[in-house]
């Protein structure tokens, strides 16, 4: 795609804006969609008709498209926008193929379009922000070879011997993802479209939120920093403030953050070590993280009044600021103390969203802002409608979080406060609930504050790309193609050069010319926490006790199973009690880890809208749960749960009972041949006896026994049972 | 002394001297900086943008008003 421009020495370049402008579209098309599924999921949450009894639209199956939609959808989708723009620039080199650039294009929408068809229909992986199931995981990790060998062949192919920060954010977000993703996503498949996780309880917890929290820090973290230290001097004209502290930042950050994920596991059955672990990075992880922002707004020194006016400034500095206060927010929240407080609530999910609308959405919209004009070539549609925007989706954002703080504290000290008797103060979960419904209301008037602001950039997109002429990719004139030096002469060099002193930036500097190596590096600094808390998890016994009286599920217990899997239970009640007294109280002995070690994957949950389900086995008869799935209203007037009456018509299906016992035997639940091949008739005559309960507890038809109710009930009167079998100590 | 008792005296051990290695690391190679500014050439990178070309577009004739 380069021709030698004649007696210069350079080279013309087209640099790809076709692909860019693609991402950039993809990124508003998923930011609408993924947000407007936020709205419908908050509207749910603050009134339960909103779920109208439909399967697909209920809570617990779109809550994991609104995540996937927003986090694959809108931020990688921007991630990609960004990238390839400002990466291309930054090497001065056309992006190593168009073949591969569409492939990733077009392959990365499928992906997203399979979630949007999967999800409704309850066809999930069961792990929060993992849900795809595993044909779509294997499509992921296509496509994100696809994307790592377009990039780092790029970078390949560069004229700029130097790479610029902004690089190495990208390239240690390319490798970690792929990293975190093969490991999560670790299955035994049991048909086309169900697989079970390979860990179970405590293993898959610690890596599901290695994975969770991760994710967090290198799809919504560390590629939004490399769009922040492009975009910020960009727009503001001036060089980031400081480039040596973007090494410390870059190095420690990644370093840091890869420790972190065990504070989503504080008091849980996480062995006492690796939660400390998780607690004690979490507050260092402040530390680098306000090296970044401070690194950003100071580099806006001399020319605040800049952002008076222009409207990508008032996105990127609020965003920069909004990262400031998350990652503040973050390591007090992993304070063990904090989190007895803070966990299972809604403070977590204003947390989230402060980061994500905040720092993700108005970074994306700020770069989106800045690109639109470049890549259209004319003047943005409107400068005031931008302005609005940012105003709107400041106040939704305030509004969001200070609702979900509220929620959040008082639900925390409603579920903790107890008599001068000792006994709990509000018994019932649900009047706790009750308590913060009018905040569930005002976080969705934030949300959709917010959400009209990205109505509005829509439009103003829409009409700049359509007030211009057909788009041209912009040709320039660049050094004929670098040649990479030899690591000797590096050093040789570096010795030489007088203004670069000391041994540490003489080698970074070398490092900062080799793309290979730096990214390896970036992989190996990541897999130093990553090791040190996996390994010991997973192959000493100690950690992970076996309780004799623990035994795996029955094959109808397992169909139940794998229906409150299906329904997205797990996003609304933990089964993991806490060993705090009123949890005590509650719910009944804390959990512990032996407990779940035959759950593939693992349902300890990580927010309590209803309440903790790890005991709920024997509590209520059968028919209370007959009765509670149907309308919940008419156990509990106040409950904001769904209804689930297609649980009362659906047929189970039975026809991969066997396939899945032989699939957890595999895994190492210690299930006999004799049990696989009696699955069926156990299956049934299971069904067959809770059938007759209920028709003796309510003159339930016999004919229920075939459905999926049936199976969902002998799970969750299964549940923390076991554990009142052990003989006492 | 139990496995998980070594255990805990063991790995979070490595971790927290690991970090602590690094950590002390950077702080001290920012310190020996002395606030020279090294990489002024580096920073500029972003403003460093290839001369634009003039495309077959651009030097078409343009329709008089």
């Amino acid at each position: 795609m380069s021709q030698p421009e004649q007696n210069t020495g350079l080279e013309r370049l087209t640099y790809n804006d076709k692909v860019v402008r693609q991402f950039f579209w993809a990124t508003v098309l998923w930011g609408f969609v993924g947000m407007l599924v936020g709205i419908l999921i908050a509207s749910e949450l603050a009134n339960w008709r909103v779920n109208m009894g439909i399967p697909y639209i209920t809570f617990g199956r779109i809550r994991p498209l609104h995540t996937n939609g927003v986090i694959f959808g809108f931020a990688c989708n921007a991630f990609f926008t960004a990238a390839y723009y400002s990466t291309q620039r930054l090497v001065k080199a056309r992006l190593y193929s168009d073949v591969l650039s569409q492939i990733h294009f077009w392959g990365w929408q499928a992906i997203i379009v399979c979630a949007a068809l999967t999800f409704p229909q309850g066809l999930t992986f069961g792990k929060e922000y993992g849900e795809l199931e595993w044909p779509i995981k294997l499509a992921i990790t296509v496509v994100w070879v696809v994307f790592a060998v377009n990039y780092f062949g790029t970078l390949l192919r560069r004229r700029e011997k130097h790479l610029y920060v902004s690089i190495w954010f990208y390239s240690a977000s390319i490798i970690t993802v792929a990293a975190l993703h093969i490991v999560e996503s670790f299955f035994i498949p049991v048909s086309f479209l169900k697989s079970y996780s390979m860990f179970s309880g405590t293993q898959d917890a610690l890596v599901q939120w290695w994975y969770g929290h991760n994710a967090v820090a290198f799809i919504l973290t560390t590629p939004f920093l490399g769009m922040m230290y492009y975009f910020i001097p960009k727009a503001v004209n001036r060089p980031i403030y400081s480039y040596r502290l973007s090494i410390v930042h870059f190095w420690s950050l990644i370093f840091v953050y890869i420790w972190a994920g065990p504070h989503h596991l504080h008091y849980t059955a996480l062995p006492g070590w690796a939660q400390s672990l998780g607690m004690v990075f979490s507050i260092m992880l402040w530390m680098p993280s306000w090296g970044g922002m401070i690194n950003g707004l100071l580099t806006l020194r001399g020319a605040w009044d800049k952002v008076r006016k222009d409207h990508v400034l008032k996105f990127l500095v609020t965003a920069v600021t909004f990262y400031g206060m998350a990652t503040f927010e973050g390591p007090l929240m992993a304070i063990k103390s904090v989190n007895a407080i803070s966990h299972y609530t809604d403070w977590t999910i204003g947390h989230v969203h402060s980061g994500t609308l905040g720092w993700v959405g108005f970074m994306t919209f700020g770069a989106l802002y800045w690109l639109a004009p470049k890549l259209y070539g004319v003047k943005l549609y409107s400068d005031r409608m931008a302005t609005t925007h940012f105003w709107l989706g400041t106040v939704g954002i305030v509004v969001y979080i200070v609702s979900m703080w509220i929620a959040g504290i008082t639900q925390a000290l409603m579920l903790q406060a107890v008599t001068p008797e000792g006994k709990l103060l509000y018994p019932d979960f649900v009047q706790t609930v009750a308590a913060i419904e009018p905040y569930y209301y005002m976080r969705l008037f934030g949300g959709l504050l917010y959400f009209s602001g990205v109505c509005l950039a829509v439009v103003n997109f829409w009409k700049t790309m359509k007030s211009a002429p057909t788009p041209v990719d912009e040709t320039v004139l660049v050094p004929v193609r670098f040649v990479p030096s030899r690591l000797t002469d590096d050093l040789e060099e570096a010795t030489r050069q007088k203004d670069m002193t000391g041994v540490v930036n003489k080698l970074h500097h070398i490092l900062e010319s080799k793309p290979m190596v730096l990214t390896a590096l970036a992989l190996a600094v990541i897999s130093v926490g990553s090791l040190v808390e996996l390994v010991p998890t997973f192959y000493i016994r100690d950690n992970v006790p076996l309780i004799a009286s623990v035994k795996p599920y029955t094959p109808l217990e397992l169909e139940g199973r794998d229906i409150y899997v299906r329904e997205g239970c797990y996003l609304c009640h933990s089964q993991m009690v806490r060993p705090f007294k009123d949890e005590y109280l509650r719910y009944g002995p804390p959990s512990r880890p032996g407990e779940s070690v035959y759950d593939h994957p693992f349902q300890w949950g990580s927010k309590r809208t209803g309440p903790d389900l790890a005991r709920v086995g024997g509590k209520y008869p059968d028919l209370w749960h007959y009765r509670h799935m149907r309308n919940p209203r008419d156990i509990s007037s106040k409950s904001i749960m769904p209804v689930f009456k297609w649980l009362l018509t659906n047929k189970l299906d039975t026809g991969l009972t066997k396939a899945k016992i032989q699939a957890m035997r595999t895994l190492g639940v210690p299930y006999s041949k004799e049990d696989v091949d009696s699955a069926d008739v156990r299956r049934d005559r299971q069904a067959a006896e809770v059938a007759a309960v209920l028709k003796d507890q309510g003159n339930v038809p016999e004919s229920v026994k075939d459905k999926e109710i049936v199976a969902l009930i002998a799970y969750l009167q299964r549940l923390g049972t076991d554990i009142k079998k052990e003989a006492p100590q | 002394m139990t496995g998980q008792a070594m255990d805990l005296m063991i790995f979070p051990k490595i971790g927290l001297i690991l970090f602590f290695g690094f950590f002390v690391g950077l702080l001290v190679w920012v310190y020996r900086q002395r606030g020279r500014r090294l990489y002024e050439k580096e920073s500029q990178i972003p403003f460093d943008e290839a001369p634009k070309a003039k495309t077959s577009f651009d030097e078409a004739p343009k329709d008089e008003p």
